[in-house]
């Protein structure tokens, strides 16, 4: 028994022993080869991108990987050309692993190294890196090619959100953060049948501002498919103008809410008279989502809006007239009134029946947050002043 | 039968039963950690295949509610609060929900943040308790706070979801300060598949005072020097870096923790909200996640980061962290009772035959073996079956064998992310072998303690007491 303890300890022992000078050893190489690229790097920077022979020298004592890992921390443009194609001309399994051969890996460094020394080919192996079905191997290659920034890589990009080979959202962040023009290329996507498509077609024209593409867009807002419309009187809202009205508004009675809702948002910028009243009336909406919308943007129109809000107090809705008292909390227009009351205060007894509509419909934390701005003087000051609510509209 | 010879019967039986336990159980995390080894290597490369910078400014990222429910956090809920609203991400809202704190709580967010009444418009999809009031801030429109009637973390995280606005929901703990990249690296495992990726775990390292944790000269946290405090950072390595990385990869991560935890709201609402049935609603929610759509048959999975996210507060006090550990302990009982049906069940598919399982095994019975191994040494002494150099060695071989995984969980952690300096590597590593001695027999009391309290049906949350700031302490953090 002894002796099978004693064995199972020494065992034990060597492989913590072990795992302990594991850790040492991987921590010291670590620190080793972090100091050697940091060196490498300080010569980097030191030489002219010219200087082809100085940069060989240096880039033979690089494996791919490490100058992967030097371009991703980033060099200036026409060094990265330079030690890139200094690699390229070292390596001739940069071509080998850019075609899949090795692990996935290594593949992602060839395509990088080969990428940042714009060789020929590499539009072909990020596409099919794009299109390889392998998350990694995908991200990968959005990153690339966001970063080479031009219309063949836009081109890329675009058709693969059209294909759908990896996650549309992501697709559509890097073609939204590239600076080459691209508006034009949309086309591709506003030609496709798939709802998915038409939506971020839509997303990305009003992200855009492709303006080119405006009278696609209202075809849009009357699809089938729900969230096609909706993309679209949100592009609307940037890229539309007053001649979209009509449109705007005959969405905000769409039969689905969401629509409705980012209908209400879009005409923020053109809104008329007419507009603020189907408004206002949204503030009254079966879906808290709609009314919250429409009480948003009646707040961000601001003055222009404030005489149908205030009409709005009198609502028979309570959350509609509840709506509208936070919108006049919102844009001021409480505050106002309240201010005009106090400073007469010494002088006329003044009556504001919007004020006092104001206070009894509005909801216990929006009173308390209205009476919360006055101290507790003028409180008393402005409620003696006020008639009860039963005041006729102003 | 006589004394003499039951009682080396029984020591015998008994030695064999823990023993079995032992080897089983070794078995187990050496198989966690080869699928952790794969994990962990394949999530750190698809991080650095991942554009962040791009993931960062695009308004095509998906929004995010944050969700702190804090009580009684009056000495760090500013550090958090201000951590959360630093976080890179490009488009989110933070709620605090002062659960009822009897503290200056809300007192101190409203001083710190300007925080105003309001009085916005919500859903009351969640039954909670009664809100008192909302505030906003002057400062950053991002911040709600809402004060409310006590109920509970489960009750409060309820009451924030019914305000958050956007469809994925990060519940925080607000006695944690978070690093500005966790939403960014949170989010980045759901990204590539929304439809199917329901939720999303991390973890947080320790410091006996997070809001004032010192860092080196490459942004790498220095390990509290408190001991304790260093146990449960090797404690949490083990759980995380190797455990909850290789339950992911086969998708059967069964804790999400409450400190850093991302849930679609959509599946949060279809379930009913936290529950507050339970002591922690964390891993009651991931198990109640997992046996809903597996009983449905539906796609979906639930992540774990295997790096940390932020930093929280360890107690610093033998009787505090019995009390935390007796809580943790109380709560998987209840959570493994309540869901013993998906116990090697066909349904259930990996939940139900690795999952399960390896609760019952590896923390349920954990303390019944603890606790007979300790029962065992007098009665084999008595019995003569014991002999000291024996047990010595036996005791050797158990201290080695666990730090031997101690070292393994330290080592992909330094392997992967290189979160140490080398001072506190080294510092981890003396600690490791020691940990049998100095640590352990707490844990293993607050374990018998929590198992005897879930059979006692108690449910109370036991808050430990936060580690005391003196003036002097503060002085020399902010020096």
């Amino acid at each position: 028994m002894t002796s099978l303890v004693a064995s199972v300890l020494y065992v034990v022992a060597f492989v913590w022993l072990k795992l302990m000078l594991w850790i040492a050893a991987d921590r010291y190489w670590y620190e080793r080869r972090i100091s050697r690229l940091s060196v490498l790097k300080q010569r980097l920077h030191r030489t002219s991108p010219g200087d082809l022979s100085a940069l060989r020298a240096i880039v033979s004592q690089l494996t791919v990987a490490q100058l992967d890992a030097v371009i991703l921390e980033g060099l200036p443009p026409a060094m990265e050309i330079a030690v890139a194609t200094a690699m390229q001309e070292r390596s001739s399994k940069l071509l080998h692993d850019a075609r899949g051969a090795g692990s996935v890996w290594q593949r992602i460094s060839a395509v990088r190294v080969l990428s940042a020394a714009r060789a020929e080919r590499r539009y072909e192996f990020l596409d099919k890196m794009l299109r390889s079905g392998t998350p990694v191997l995908g991200a990968a290659s959005i990153r690339i090619l966001a970063k080479i920034d031009t219309r063949q890589s836009a081109d890329l990009l675009i058709k693969a959100l059209r294909e759908g080979v990896y996650s549309r959202s992501r697709i559509a962040a890097a073609i939204d953060m590239m600076s080459v023009p691209r508006a034009d290329m949309l086309g591709t996507l506003f030609d496709a049948a798939e709802a998915d498509v038409l939506f971020w077609a839509a997303k990305l024209a009003g992200r855009l501002n492709a303006r080119e593409w405006t009278s696609r867009i209202r075809q849009l807002a009357t699809e089938a498919d729900p969230r096609v419309r909706r993309a679209a009187v949100e592009a609307l809202g940037s890229l539309g103008d007053a001649t979209d009205l009509a449109l705007l508004v005959s969405r905000m009675s769409d039969r689905l809410p969401f629509v409705r809702a980012h209908a209400a948002r879009a005409c923020v910028r053109f809104a008329d008279a007419e507009t603020i009243e189907t408004l206002v009336a949204l503030l009254a909406d079966r879906h808290w989502m709609v009314r919250a919308a429409a009480r948003d943007t009646l707040a961000r129109i601001g003055t222009p809006a404030l005489p149908a809000v205030k009409q709005a107090l009198w609502h028979s809705d309570r959350f509609a007239a509840d709506s509208a008292a936070e919108i006049l909390h919102r844009t001021g227009g409480a505050a106002d009134a309240a201010r005009q009351i106090l400073e007469d205060a010494g002088g006329a007894r003044r009556q504001s029946p919007m004020l006092a509509r104001f206070l009894a419909v509005a909801a216990p934390n929006l009173r308390a947050a209205f009476l919360g701005q006055l101290s507790v003087r003028e409180q008393r000051t402005l409620m003696g002043h006020l008639e009860p609510a039963s005041g006729a509209a102003e | 039968m006589s004394l003499e010879t039951l009682l080396p019967l029984i020591a015998w039986g008994g030695y064999l039963a823990c023993l079995l336990y032992l080897a089983i159980l070794t078995l187990i995390f050496a198989s966690l950690i080869g699928r952790a080894v794969r994990e962990n290597r394949e999530r750190v490369r698809e991080a650095s295949a991942e554009d962040f910078s791009i993931v960062r400014r695009s308004p095509f990222t998906i929004p995010v509610s944050v969700i702190a429910p804090a009580y009684n956090e009056e000495v760090c809920v500013s550090a958090c609060v201000h951590s959360l609203l630093a976080l890179d991400y490009p488009e989110y809202e933070v709620i605090v929900v002062n659960d009822g704190s009897t503290d200056g709580t809300l007192r101190r967010l409203i001083e710190d943040f300007e925080l105003q009444p309001d009085a916005p418009l919500y859903r009351r999809v969640l039954d909670t308790s009664e809100v008192h009031q909302i505030y906003r801030s002057r400062l950053d429109p991002r911040l709600t706070v809402i004060d409310k009637v006590n109920g509970g973390k489960a009750d409060a995280l309820n009451a924030g979801a019914n305000f958050a606005r956007f469809r994925y929901l990060c519940c925080v703990d607000s006695d944690t300060v978070y690093n500005a990249d966790a939403m960014l690296k949170g989010m980045r495992l759901v990204m590539p598949d929304p439809s199917r990726i329901v939720g999303v775990t991390s973890h947080v390292t320790l410091h006996s005072r997070p809001e004032h944790v010192v860092r080196d000269e490459q942004g790498r946290m220095r390990v509290d020097r408190n001991v304790l405090v260093a146990y449960q950072l090797l404690d949490y390595l083990r759980a995380f870096v190797w455990a909850r990385a290789a339950w992911s990869r086969s998708n059967y991560m069964l804790c999400s923790v409450g400190a850093f935890a991302i849930w679609r709201r959509d599946v949060l609402l279809e379930l009913g909200g936290f529950s507050s049935k339970f002591t922690c609603e964390d891993i009651e929610f991931t198990f109640r996640v997992h046996e809903h759509f597996r009983r449905l048959g539906k796609p979906y999975r639930v992540q774990a980061l295997a790096e940390p996210v932020g930093v929280t507060e360890g107690p610093t006090s033998i009787r505090a962290l019995v009390s935390q550990r007796a809580r943790w302990q109380r709560v998987i009982n209840e959570t493994v009772w309540h869901y013993r049906r998906m116990l090697c069940n066909r349904r259930y598919g990996t939940v139900g035959f690795l999952g399960m399982p390896y609760y019952l095994f590896a923390e349920v019975l954990a303390p019944v073996f603890q606790a007979l191994a300790l029962l065992l040494i007098p009665i084999a002494a008595y019995a003569g079956v014991l002999r000291p150099v024996e047990c010595l060695q036996m005791l050797v071989v158990v201290a080695l064998g666990s730090a031997a995984f101690t070292c393994a969980a330290v080592l992909l952690q330094d392997r992967y992310r290189r979160t140490f300096a080398v001072g506190d590597l080294a510092y981890l590593l003396v600690l490791a072998p020691l940990d049998l001695f100095v640590y352990r027999p707490f844990i293993v009391w607050a374990q018998c303690k929590g198992t005897i309290d879930f059979l006692l049906g108690d449910r109370r949350w036991n808050k430990f007491e936060r580690n005391p700031r003196t003036v002097l302490t503060e002085r020399l953090a902010t020096k």
